[in-house]
This record gives C-alpha cells, sequence and structure tokens, in this order.
C-alpha cells in the first residue's frame, strides 16, 4: 500500500508544474493589464511603471513563471492583486467551507444513493421504472436551479434554513449546519441519483453471481446476503463512482457557492477571475488539482484495501 | 448491536437538522418585528482596498462610510452640511482658495485629537494615491493658519470645492496619524474618525465586513446600529432572496431583479438616473477618423439614433433616453439641449451627405464586454447608425484593465465608459471628457468654446453657477461632443424598515449609511 502511494504523491508533483505553468501560460494570453485593473484609468503613469514592476509583469512571461514557481517552492504563492492578502492565506481561510461542502455532498450522496440503490435492485420491474425515471430526472436537472427552488422554498417561504452565508463551526455548530443543509442537498442530488444507478446494477450483477447463490441457499438471512456480503462485492463500481463524483463536486461548488454566497473557494475563484486578479486563480487553480489529486489517491488506497490484487500488481 | 448503532445514526442525523432548522433561517437584523438594530448590506464585490487613497467609489462608499467620518457631508436636500468641520467657505471671490473650521472636540476612533496639521498629512497622502477621486487633489495646495483650521488653494477657479470635502470624493475622509504611519494596514483596517471601526475580527476580508461603535466618536447619539455588516454577494438573486428572508437589509438592483420585489411592502425600492450610457466621441480632431473632425457628422450620429427605443430595449422601466451628458434632476441639465436631437434618420443622412459622407463612415469603438447592458446598448446603436451608413467597428474588451488599454492606444475613434459617467455637478462630470487635459479625453482635443464656457463656469458664483452649468452642457450638446443615449438608474431595494435612505438631490450617491435609521 505504501509504495502505491508514494509512487502516486512523486507523480502529483510533475503534474502540478503542469498545471501551473499551463495556467500561467494561459493568463499570459488573457487581454487587458493587471496593473491597468488595479489601478484604475486615475493612475500616473509612475505609479502604473512601479506596480508592473512589483508585479514582474515588465518580464518576460518565462522569467514570470520561473519567479512565481521559486516563490511557490518556498511556500509564498504571492498576495491577491486587489486586497493585498497572502493567497496562501486566502486559500487557508475559504477552503474549509469548499471542504465542508465536498465532503458533506459526498457523505449524502453516498448514504442516500447506495440505500436507493439496493432498494431498487430487489425491488420488483415496477419500482425500477420509477427508479429510472426519478433517476433520471435528478441527473438532468442542473443543481443551481435544484439550488434556487430549495432557496424559494425552505429559505424564503419556510424561513427553516438561511437563503445566504456561512458561520464557522466554532462560532455557532448549529448555525453551520443550518447553513450547509440546503447547499449540500443541492450539490448531493445530481450525485444521488448517479450513485444509485451503479450501485443497483452492480447489485444486480452481484446479487445472480455463484456465491450468493450458495448464501441463499445455506439460510442465511436475505437482508444480511444483501448489506454484508453483495454490497462489499459492489464495492469497485461504487468506489470509483463515489471518486469520480467528487471530483465532478469540486468545480461544481464554484456554482453552489455562488447561489448561496458562501465564502469558499467557488466564489474566490468567480472574483477572482473577473477582477483579472492573477495570482489568486493561479493558487486556486493549483488548489483544485491538489484536492483531484487527494481524491484520486483516497480511491487508489479505498481499491487496494478492497481488492488485494491491486497491492500486489 | 448493529440495529443500535443504527438507531443512534438515525437520531444524530435528525438531531442535526433539528440543529439546523433551529439555527436557520433567523433574521440578524431586518426580520424582527422591532425592525434592524444591526444594519446589513449586500454589496456585489469586495472592496479593492479600504484605504481611502485607493478605494474605488460609488456603492464601496458603503464600506468606508462607516469608519471614515469626512471633513463635510451632502445633506438629503443637496447642500453640503457639517462633518468633521463646521464652518467652510470660499475665502474671497475667486473660487480658488476654500477655508474649513474643524469642530471642537473631534478625536480620531484611536483616542487622539484631531487637527489641522492631521487634516493636511491626510490630504497630501490622499494626492499620492491612484483611487477615482485622487485627480482632482493632485493641484490642490494647502496651509493651516491655525491648528483648527485649513486652507485648501486650487491652481484655477472651482465653483465647487466644498464637494471635494464630501464621502463620493473620498479625500475628505481624513486618515489618522498612526495609519499615515503605517501605510500598509490602512488596505486592511480602518484609521478614522467616523462613528463606527472596521473590527476584523468578526469579519472575513471578501465575504463580510463588520463595523462596531466607535466610543471616541464625537457625537454618540447619532450612532444608530449596534453593527454595521457590508456582505459580498455577487449573485444579485441570492441578494434578493436575502433580502426577502430578512438576511440583509438593503441592496443594489439590476434591471433584472428589480421587478421581482414590486408590490412586497416590505421592501422599498428607490431609483435614480445616475449615469449617462452612450459614445464618448473621442476623435473631435479627426485623426483617426476624419468624418469626426466635422461638427456636422457628429450631429447626424445624434439624430439618427431612436433613444426611447434603445433605452427601453435595454433599460426597461430603469432608464431614461438623454441627448446630453447630464441627466434630468443635476446641476447642469438643459431643457433646450433636451430637445436639440429628435430621432430624425433623415436629416442624419442629410448632413452626412453635406459634410461629403453620403457614402457613410467606418468608426472603430472600444468598449467593454463585461457589462452586459453596455453590449446591448452599443449593438442597439451600431444598428440604428447602420441605417444611416455609419459602421461601428466594435472592439470587446473583457474587463476593465483591457478597456484602459485599448482606449490608451488611441486607436479608436469613440469609446463606451461602462457603467458611465454623471452623477455629479457639471464642472466634475465634464472635465474629464471635454477639457483638454481630461483623463477620458485621449487624444488631447482642445476645443476653445468648451474651455470658455467651462472657464466662466468655473469662476462664476452662487448665482450664476447655475446658468453657466447650462451654458456648458449646451455648448457641448449644440457642438456634438458626445453621443449620450441613456440615463441609466441605481436602484436600491432595503427593509422597509429603515429610514433616511435617500439620494440626495443633484447626487448619486446615497445618503451615508450612517445616517440611516430604523422605525
Amino acid at each position: 500500500m505504501f509504495p502505491i502511494i508514494l509512487r502516486r504523491l512523486a507523480l502529483s508533483v510533475p503534474l502540478l508544474v503542469i498545471v501551473s505553468a499551463i495556467t500561467f501560460l494561459l493568463e499570459s494570453f488573457v487581454p487587458g493589464d493587471p496593473a491597468r485593473t488595479v489601478l484604475g484609468i486615475n493612475a500616473t503613469q509612475e505609479q502604473y511603471d512601479a506596480l508592473r514592476a512589483a508585479m514582474h509583469l515588465d518580464q518576460p512571461v518565462v522569467v514570470q513563471y520561473w519567479l512565481y514557481l521559486r516563490d511557490a517552492v518556498r511556500g509564498d504563492l504571492g498576495n491577491s492583486l486587489f486586497s493585498g492578502e497572502s493567497v496562501l492565506g486566502l486559500i487557508g481561510q475559504r477552503l474549509p467551507v469548499t471542504l465542508a461542502l465536498v465532503i458533506g455532498g459526498t457523505v449524502v450522496a453516498t448514504v442516500v444513493g447506495v440505500t436507493l440503490g439496493v432498494y431498487s435492485a430487489t425491488r420488483g420491474r415496477v419500482s425500477r421504472r420509477v427508479f429510472d425515471v426519478v433517476s433520471l430526472l435528478g441527473s438532468a436537472v442542473p443543481n443551481f436551479w435544484i439550488a434556487l427552488v430549495l432557496v424559494a422554498v425552505f429559505a424564503v417561504e419556510f424561513a427553516f434554513f438561511p437563503a445566504t452565508g456561512y458561520t464557522p463551526f466554532a462560532e455557532s455548530p448549529g448555525q453551520w449546519a443550518s447553513g450547509l443543509v440546503l447547499p449540500v442537498i443541492s450539490l448531493a442530488i445530481g450525485g444521488v441519483a448517479f450513485i444509485s444507478k451503479v450501485t443497483r446494477d452492480a447489485m444486480l450483477t452481484t446479487l445472480g453471481l455463484d456465491h450468493i447463490r450458495t448464501l441463499r441457499a445455506s439460510g442465511i438471512r436475505p437482508t444480511s446476503i444483501i448489506w454484508k456480503h453483495a454490497l462489499r462485492g459492489c464495492g469497485l463500481p461504487v468506489v470509483t463512482t463515489i471518486g469520480l463524483m467528487m471530483i465532478t463536486f469540486i468545480p461544481g461548488t464554484i456554482l453552489i457557492e455562488n447561489v448561496f454566497t458562501l465564502p469558499g473557494l467557488g466564489t474566490t475563484v468567480v472574483d477572482a477571475t473577473n477582477q483579472h486578479d492573477l495570482p489568486v486563480v493561479q493558487g486556486l487553480t493549483i488548489t483544485f488539482t491538489v484536492m483531484v489529486i487527494v481524491v484520486n489517491l483516497l480511491v487508489d488506497v479505498l481499491y487496494s484495501l478492497l481488492n488485494p490484487k491491486v497491492r500486489t500488481e | 448491536m448493529k440495529r443500535r448503532t443504527a438507531l443512534q445514526a438515525s437520531i444524530c442525523v435528525v438531531a442535526t437538522l433539528t440543529l439546523a432548522a433551529c439555527g436557520g433561517g433567523q433574521s440578524t437584523s431586518g426580520g424582527g418585528s422591532a425592525g434592524p438594530v444591526d444594519l446589513t448590506i449586500a454589496l456585489s464585490s469586495a472592496p479593492n482596498s479600504l484605504d481611502p487613497s485607493q478605494v474605488a467609489v460609488g456603492p464601496f462608499l458603503n464600506y468606508m462610510d462607516p469608519a471614515y467620518a469626512t471633513l463635510l457631508t451632502r445633506k438629503p436636500d443637496g447642500n453640503l452640511g457639517a462633518g468633521l468641520a463646521d464652518k467652510w467657505g470660499y475665502v474671497g471671490k475667486k473660487n480658488t482658495k476654500f477655508e474649513l473650521r474643524l469642530r471642537k472636540g473631534v478625536k480620531f476612533a484611536d483616542g487622539t485629537p484631531l487637527t489641522a496639521a492631521d487634516v493636511v498629512n491626510s490630504f497630501k497622502y490622499f494626492q499620492k494615491g491612484s483611487g477615482p477621486a485622487a485627480a482632482w487633489f493632485r493641484p490642490l495646495t494647502f496651509s493651516t493658519p491655525d491648528s483648527s483650521t485649513v486652507v485648501v488653494t486650487s491652481p484655477t477657479p472651482n465653483p465647487d470645492m466644498g464637494t471635494l470635502f464630501t464621502p463620493p470624493y473620498m479625500g475628505g475622509a481624513i486618515v489618522s496619524p498612526a495609519g499615515l504611519k503605517a501605510p500598509k494596514k490602512l488596505a486592511s483596517t480602518t484609521f478614522g474618525a467616523g462613528p463606527y471601526v472596521y473590527d476584523a475580527k468578526q469579519s472575513v476580508s471578501g465575504d463580510h465586513y463588520v463595523y462596531v461603535p466607535n466610543k471616541n466618536f464625537y457625537d454618540q447619539d447619532a450612532i444608530h446600529f449596534k453593527k454595521i455588516t457590508v456582505r459580498v454577494m455577487p449573485n444579485a438573486n441570492s441578494q434578493v432572496q436575502a433580502l426577502k428572508s430578512g438576511q440583509i437589509d438593503l441592496m443594489y438592483g439590476t434591471p433584472d431583479v428589480a421587478p421581482t420585489v414590486k408590490g412586497n411592502k416590505a421592501i422599498t425600492t428607490l431609483q435614480k438616473p445616475t449615469t449617462w450610457a452612450g459614445l464618448f466621441l473621442l476623435d473631435r480632431d479627426g485623426t483617426v477618423v476624419k468624418g469626426l473632425g466635422d461638427e456636422r457628422v457628429r450631429q447626424a450620429l445624434n439624430f439618427a439614433v431612436d433613444r426611447s427605443a434603445i433605452t427601453k430595449a435595454v433599460y426597461g422601466d430603469y432608464g431614461t433616453p438623454v441627448s446630453q451628458p447630464q441627466m434630468p434632476g443635476y446641476d447642469g441639465y438643459s431643457t433646450a439641449a433636451a430637445d436639440m436631437y429628435p430621432y430624425d434618420p433623415a436629416k442624419a443622412k442629410k448632413l452626412l451627405k453635406e459634410a461629403g459622407y453620403a457614402k457613410g463612415l467606418t468608426i472603430p469603438v472600444n468598449y467593454g464586454s463585461f457589462d452586459p447592458s453596455t453590449t446591448k446598448m452599443v449593438q442597439a446603436v451600431q444598428g440604428q447608425l447602420a441605417k444611416v451608413g455609419v459602421k461601428l467597428k466594435l472592439r470587446a474588451a473583457t474587463n476593465f484593465g483591457g478597456w484602459i488599454n485599448d482606449l490608451l492606444t488611441k486607436k479608436y475613434a469613440a469609446t463606451v465608459l461602462s457603467p458611465g459617467t454623471g452623477g455629479e455637478a457639471n464642472f466634475y462630470a465634464q472635465q474629464p471628457p471635454f477639457t483638454k487635459t481630461g483623463i477620458m479625453n485621449v487624444f488631447g482635443v482642445a476645443d476653445p468654446d468648451v474651455d470658455a464656457a467651462y472657464a466662466r463656469l468655473a469662476a462664476a458664483g452662487p448665482k450664476a453657477g447655475a446658468q453657466a452649468s447650462v451654458d456648458l452642457t449646451d455648448v457641448i450638446v449644440r457642438k456634438a461632443l458626445a453621443l449620450p443615449v441613456s440615463g441609466t438608474d441605481t436602484i436600491v431595494m432595503y427593509n422597509s424598515k429603515l429610514r433616511g435612505v435617500k439620494f440626495p438631490e443633484g447626487g448619486a450617491q446615497l445618503t451615508s449609511n450612517t445616517l440611516w435609521t430604523t422605525s
């Protein structure tokens, strides 16, 4: 197991360098001048020249990237052009919100999706058809639309949950949970449809296998066969799906955070892009890449736990 | 055992949801029946800085108002009001010297007393900044006859110098000596003498900014709220939901979302034309497009545009057709200029023919596509001008920096400034685009008639000022130095329990949020 983790981590380093280089290069093609954006039209030429020099914009792109990489290795991702805040500090402040969304969404989607998938696989044809339609709807309806409906009903009409905003856990656990309920549900609904379908199909296949028939013939209770034996057999496709879903949740938070005005990485990336705040965009791109790497690593670890063959390969 | 675990998990889930439901949906401000004791304002962007010399103005003033008291204020009737200074006025009759007498007993939030020297040092710091209003301050010089008097001298006459010391110009927001000693800190904390102080501990930069009462403020009775919070909410629809559910008390609306609260008695909507949208005809000497040097061509453009149709289509109920670079209700608005260019494509064609452009001409125009309304407006103008043979070759910039860069290349004979200009006294509104050294006059065009009219307005006393201001507008419009299309509204939607939320007469910025109260 340990060599697998080490190998994956070693591979992630060039990946991060490539992603950061591509982002940097692409940003250099974006029309407009960040120094002008920051200073506005009233700035004098001296102010403009000084800011360009401070931002290394007077250097070739390759030099700019090299300086960026050098600082990044030292743990300095630069400062926001607008607020002057450290990009690392900014990410540290907003990461918990996005993680709460992604992890919360994954837990909800997994628990509900697996339960529904198992339920559907063990019921008759009619309920499977109903399940197919509901599942299709769940994956087809965009989550931001679901979010808006949830807000209109549960925040504005009934005032059960806040329409917007985030309260840190340390400040008030109740308000923290309250603020996350609607965003997590909005994010999770598409995942529920996705996981339940995969679980249902995998469960149907597993239930048809010889060893399950043997277990049935041995008189073991059906509930135990399904939840203890068959579900373990569904592990690989379901874990793969959960991994993929988490990866889609990471960019998915951009829309959800914007609808609910949560101070996470998603809202920050939108603001930074609109403001042409390149250091922040660059820092967030790296963060999102790291998150994807971590999810893939977790999937690999789970894979090797579920399937010993992977460990020996 | 397993069943017990499942039961425990179920109880946990139910408990969490109950806890969540109990904690949620409670208004911290406007939802209660007693009215807000805290004030929460939503804005679509975080401030670029909390430093008065750097911050953009407009709605961003909501971040500055609580912590930075200004030397003078703008009263709802449009007149100047007292602030940190309680006496003010010109010295002599040339409109070049302006004296401010400081209120007695004023202290900064850190407890140090405010002196005339502090005011001058703050002015000097402001002059070095790059904020939108810094350019107005750069030519000024200052003296302090005594510890509570500041005399400001302008090298050229200025008929409205007191305005520079009101909130929308930020230079009158005096920074304490402690702030001036640590200018880097000014971006993320406050060093003013306002009724509130920024509380970094309760705030999250980029998300919400909290201001708590300043115990050293000179008038404790004027502190109406326990806390003022400015929340950053980029999505206008989310702001509306938050306003409806009582999470926020005030937001700035857009033509898209404003109709969604019509009929809701708990929410009041204010709207006022504050900026003019249209084309700045930069190349008035005909350097890039020869035809634009001909007054008849510029007038033809003004006759060729159906302003009512475009305004209705682009801004709906939140715009006003205008054919002058000033809007109704503001200093310098001219009723004569309003009638100079009725929609008349035939006359436009005739003028173009007389000027030798019967086959039309092409005008390169740069604009910012980051504002959807601007894009719609400029495309509508493009369509209408095409009918008289004038082709607009549009260059879109996706961000503000790109727009400025394009502007400075001098390749574009006209531009669209998004979200526009206006909402100011005519002396300030027309200087940037139309005087020779104005920052928007990138071709440096000198027009003797404009300069003369501007000089007359600059030197005019209070009695002659109103007519001189209208005369300046008439010159600009008669010579067709611009192609104004619409006056666009600033829309404000707020909790009906709030009192004192107003646009001052002749002004585009709301009264300071520190002056609002609850019912």
